[in-house]
């Protein structure tokens, strides 16, 4: 079989959607139980909506950025002797509430890059969050997220792999926009269509699905999607799940999402992404109780994961941990914060460099961006794309963040180094349909 | 996903969510649907959709679906023909007041089970906030007018005959989004759908715009109601220009305010940061009454009405799009009102507000014409009691409207409302049956349940939001049940058989072909291709039997039987609910 780069399947199809549902179908052919073995990581992407505060949960911890920030927050802030202790510095701690991060981090399994986002600050929760969903830089006429364009340019996808990508939620997001084999799912015990009368259970499934079969609108293509997934969905044993290692949740939602990403990695369907998203961040009022509970949702969370990933894929995953921004680096009337800029993002693995990455650009007023907030030393796309092309085997650079064009490798993990690819154009293999 | 927390139900709590007509499931082997292995893949959406006549196309668009009662309405209209009815019809819905309402009024009582929708804002917050002699508030109490809200809001989607009224409320719930499981919002939300969004419409914009506020739920929920001078907060003040009025796209960042461009008014276009910098300065001091812990000092019972807190007001000058208002004690809210007429007059909160309206109404990517069309009357109106009505009045009647099909699908409340509207439900909503309960939770995983859309910029309006999986499969799970549904003496909710039964006066023409073409036509307005008119057919055909082999497609079904092993009737309504989970019905 051909080596096929499904972005020029797709350009030859003439239909980005359509195209991009290759895979689920010819999933079928194929059939369950087989491992996709294409050699590259799971790449969880955890997405904080909101705008998590980068000040409380890695609050400065010694030195002038820590009476900086007490002074900046007199209310508000992290005792220095409140946070916990990470190896290797001390100028920065971990949020109390979050010691499953700092487990991570001091076993060498979790990286911290200071200070990322977007390269022009914005501080829009829509704009800021779409801007980031569909890759670029702001305001643009992309119609495709950047995880669609990642499949799009990924030569080792598998062109029949099952189900490729997850977004553990009830809603869609812009970052798989134009890839309807996408499956997005909340809980999959109930990803199903009801059995109604014993008599008729599956005939129900089987019309609908000959019926959409015909693909010959959107519509049909995403209900037929959605209609095989379930067949697939259904066929897991959800119930009856033994993380590995001993692993356990917390009961929160971002612990269900995990544990779905998880479960449905192992049920060898060729998971290769999914996309997180988790909200609450917005911590506009009441940040001191409200950022408790979501630090220790996450940290645990995360913590489990990473816990039952590990028992039988080490060095098989790689989870980011991205919020939309950071936030003012002052408090507000409230004891909390409005929106800010610079942000840390966390990578989690068995394959990255532990530490801290990056510049922390400091938090004396005139080294806060326009005298607010924390400001941004490194692009964000830097982060991500080390990531996809180390561990995800993709240097498409130029085609997953339109105008991307000065990557700068900032070592947050290990892999083989490749040479990024900014050229968004590609020679079309395949002009009409699949021939294997 | 929202900004705001999710809901989340432990799972111990979810299992005893079984549906309740779910059948344990056979543990039979995964069997494949489709032999796909040798099936090709199509290369093209080659497919083109086709558009039903007028009334079912109006109706779906500016209604929540065609019921039976409505098309009949319209063809009763005077007219030389549908398009002239449809007009007469448009004419009379943006009247609403002159439109007779008196079944879904008579559901909206006491005796369905209503006892919030008539209380004042000091009666909700003394009743269902907090209580003036210091007792706590059941968190049923609590809740009861939020979900005596959403019952209304099902009820009057279903059964108003002021459709337009219903679907332009819709709207401006999602323009001025808050969501209804915010802290302390559902006691108070009877008060917000009543005094902010329904007073005003089909009514002002400006005046929706300052309702809203000076409303407790939008303090709650945005957190102004706390916003003092020595500090400000600027959630709210962020939020009023990005998705209330000016938009994001007349959003400038952080650039010099003297550099945003202005139009040939020598009115700013935009905003930047600096506005909203001043804007949250000239909102400081908005509040409720019981928003701070001092306001039951001295015995006083706080009542959640406006209140204005004049020591934590900025008392400088704020400069917003250029132009500079002042504080004056003698008119202590006259600076952000000023502020506010401002903003419901600018040109760029015309543009975009009649962008989103063109959106709900005629196309994800909006007609250029129709939205200038729409604005300038928006524009040139802004200080118009009707003046919304005048704007819908362009946007219904442009041909781009009438014309237009498929360019939107049903969102998961639009669609189930159709299905609902289209079989007859008469489920009545009682906010304080089980049942209604069962419908709660059921729909909440939809993903569309009303004024559940956590983050301030209200449910997504364009297709692919909603052609993810998720939102798709439990709309159907939905759709699937309640068209089973029946009441305590097993009774349906639906006419589904009654209305089969008329249509067919010869029951010799009760065939599996006849029922799907019936049904198909009525529920999607149009014709079913042949492949689907095939499969449909197959099921209604199956297991008719006793060794299990179906009857032929043009063989006579007796629907006055339900037994084994046909189980007619309720196979009827499995068609019936099939058709309502095709792509074809998903259109409007």
């Amino acid at each position: 079989m051909k080596k096929l780069n499904r972005r020029n399947f797709i350009k030859g199809s003439g239909m980005l959607t359509l195209a991009s549902m290759g895979g689920l179908q010819l999933g079928f052919a194929k059939g369950l139980g087989q491992k996709g073995g294409s050699g590259k990581d799971l790449l969880v992407y955890v997405f904080l909506n909101g705008g998590m505060d980068g000040l409380h949960m890695v609050p400065p911890r010694s030195g002038s950025d820590y009476s900086e920030y007490v002074n900046l927050r007199p209310s508000l802030h992290i005792p220095s002797n409140a946070s916990l202790p990470l190896n290797g510095t001390s100028l920065f701690g971990m949020h109390p509430e979050a010691p499953g991060l700092q487990s991570l981090f001091n076993s060498n399994k979790m990286a911290i890059v200071h200070a990322t986002g977007l390269i022009e600050a914005n501080r829009s929760h829509f704009e800021a969050t779409r801007y980031l969903e569909l890759g670029v830089a702001g305001a643009s006429g992309a119609s495709s997220g950047w995880l669609t364009r990642y499949f799009e340019s990924s030569l080792s996808t598998p062109h029949d792999a099952i189900l490729p990508s997850l977004v553990p939620s009830y809603s869609n997001t812009d970052a798989v926009l134009g890839d309807s084999a996408s499956l997005v799912l909340a809980n999959p015990q109930d990803f199903a269509l009801q059995a109604g009368h014993w008599s008729w259970e599956d005939e129900v499934q089987a019309t609908l699905t000959e019926i959409n079969s015909q693909v010959n609108t959107p519509e049909r293509a995403s209900a037929y999607q959605t209609l095989n997934a379930s067949a697939i969905v259904q066929n897991i044993d959800w119930d009856n799940y033994t993380p590995g290692n001993g692993a356990t949740y917390p009961d929160s939602f971002i612990g269900e999402q995990l544990k779905t990403v998880a479960q449905l990695y192992k049920a060898n369907v060729d998971l290769e992404v999914a996309y997180v998203p988790t909200g609450g961040w917005d911590t506009h009022n009441n940040q001191t109780g409200v950022f408790n509970d979501l630090a220790s949702d996450l940290s645990a969370a995360l913590y489990a994961f990473y816990q039952d990933m590990s028992a039988n894929h080490s060095g098989e995953f790689t989870v980011i941990v991205q919020s939309e921004f950071g936030r003012r680096a002052y408090q507000n009337s409230d004891n909390s914060t409005d929106h800010g800029y610079g942000n840390p993002m966390f990578i989690i693995g068995d394959d990255v460099v532990p530490g801290f990455h990056g510049q922390f650009p400091g938090l004396a007023i005139n080294d806060l961006y326009e005298g607010d907030d924390v400001d941004v030393t490194v692009d964000y796309r830097d982060v991500v794309s080390e990531i996809l092309m180390k561990r995800m085997g993709n240097p498409y650079l130029g085609h997953i963040f339109p105008g991307y064009n000065d990557y700068t490798e900032l070592g947050v993990v290990n892999g083989p180094s490749l040479t990024p690819i900014y050229d968004d154009s590609f020679d079309v293999i395949f002009t009409s349909g699949f021939d294997d | 996903m929202g900004i705001f927390k999710e809901k989340y139900t432990p799972k111990s709590e979810r299992i005893k969510r079984d549906l309740p007509h779910k059948k344990a499931r056979s543990k039979k082997p995964f069997r494949r649907l489709t032999p796909l292995k040798n099936k090709k893949v199509p290369l093209h959406f080659n497919g083109t959709i086709t558009a039903p006549e007028v009334i079912h196309r109006v109706l779906s668009k500016m209604a929540f679906g065609p019921s039976a009662e409505d098309v009949a309405y319209i063809e009763s209209l005077a007219g030389a023909n549908d398009e002239a009815k449809v007009m007469a019809y448009i004419d009379e819905q943006l009247d609403p007041d002159s439109i007779t309402d008196s079944y879904t009024e008579s559901l909206l009582t006491g005796s369905n089970g209503f006892s919030t929708l008539n209380k004042s804002r000091t009666q909700l917050y003394q009743d269902h906030v907090d209580d003036p002699n210091g007792q706590s508030i059941d968190w049923e109490d609590h809740i009861r007018p939020g979900r005596e809200t959403v019952a209304a809001t099902f009820i009057r989607a279903v059964h108003s005959k002021r459709q337009l009224f219903e679907t332009m409320s819709d709207f401006w719930h999602n323009h001025f989004s808050v969501y209804l499981y915010g802290d302390g919002i559902p006691g108070m939300f009877v008060e917000y759908d009543r005094d902010v969004i329904r007073a005003n419409t089909l009514g002002n914009f400006h005046d929706m715009l300052y309702a809203m506020t000076r409303s407790t739920c939008m303090m709650m929920y945005l957190g102004n109601a706390l916003n003092n001078v020595t500090e400000p907060n600027e959630n709210f003040a962020r939020e009023l220009m990005e998705l209330h009025t000016l938009g994001a796209e007349n959003y400038y960042g952080h650039m010099d305010p003297a550099d945003v461009p202005e139009d040939s008014n020598g009115q700013k276009m935009g905003y930047v940061e600096r506005d909203v910098y001043y804007l949250a300065r000239a909102l400081t001091g908005w509040s409720y009454d019981g928003a701070h812990w001092s306001d039951d000092d001295n015995g006083h019972a706080p009542n959640g009405n406006f209140k204005f807190r004049e020591d934590w007001h900025y008392d400088g000058i704020t400069r917003v799009l250029g132009e500079y208002y002042e504080y004056d004690p003698a008119f202590p809210l006259g600076d952000l009102r000023a502020i506010l007429r401002m903003l419901a007059a600018h040109p760029g909160t015309a543009q975009f507000v009649c962008k989103k309206l063109c959106r709900r109404f005629i196309s994800d990517n909006p007609p250029q014409n129709v939205v200038d069309a729409a604005a300038a009357v928006f524009q040139s109106n802004w200080n118009a009691d009707d003046q919304i009505k005048q704007v819908m009045d362009v946007i219904l009647k442009s041909p781009e409207f009438l014309n237009t099909w498929g360019e939107k699908i049903k969102r998961p409340f639009e669609k189930s409302v159709a299905v609902m509207r289209q079989i007859g439900f008469s489920f009545t909503f009682d906010p304080t049956s089980s049942e209604a309960n069962t419908h709660r939770w059921i729909f909440d995983e939809s993903g569309g349940y009303p004024f559940s859309w956590s983050s301030p910029n209200g449910y997504p309006d364009t297709k692919p939001h909603w052609l993810g999986s998720s939102a798709q499969m439990m709309t159907w799970r939905y759709i699937q049940w309640f068209c089973q549904d029946k009441d305590d003496n097993d009774v349906p909710y639906n006419n589904i058989l009654a209305e089969t039964q008329a249509a067919f006066p010869n029951s010799n023409d009760i065939t599996p072909n006849n029922v799907v073409n019936f049904w198909y036509q009525k529920l999607c307005g149009i014709a079913p291709d042949a492949h689907s008119q095939e499969r449909l057919a197959h099921f209604m055909s199956l297991q008719h039997n006793e060794d299990g082999n179906p009857m032929g497609q043009n063989d006579v079904i007796d629907l006055n039987d339900n037994g084994w092993p046909g189980y007619n009737q309720e196979r009827l309504m499995a068609l019936v609910s099939m058709i309502c989970m095709t792509a074809e019905f998903s259109y409007r």
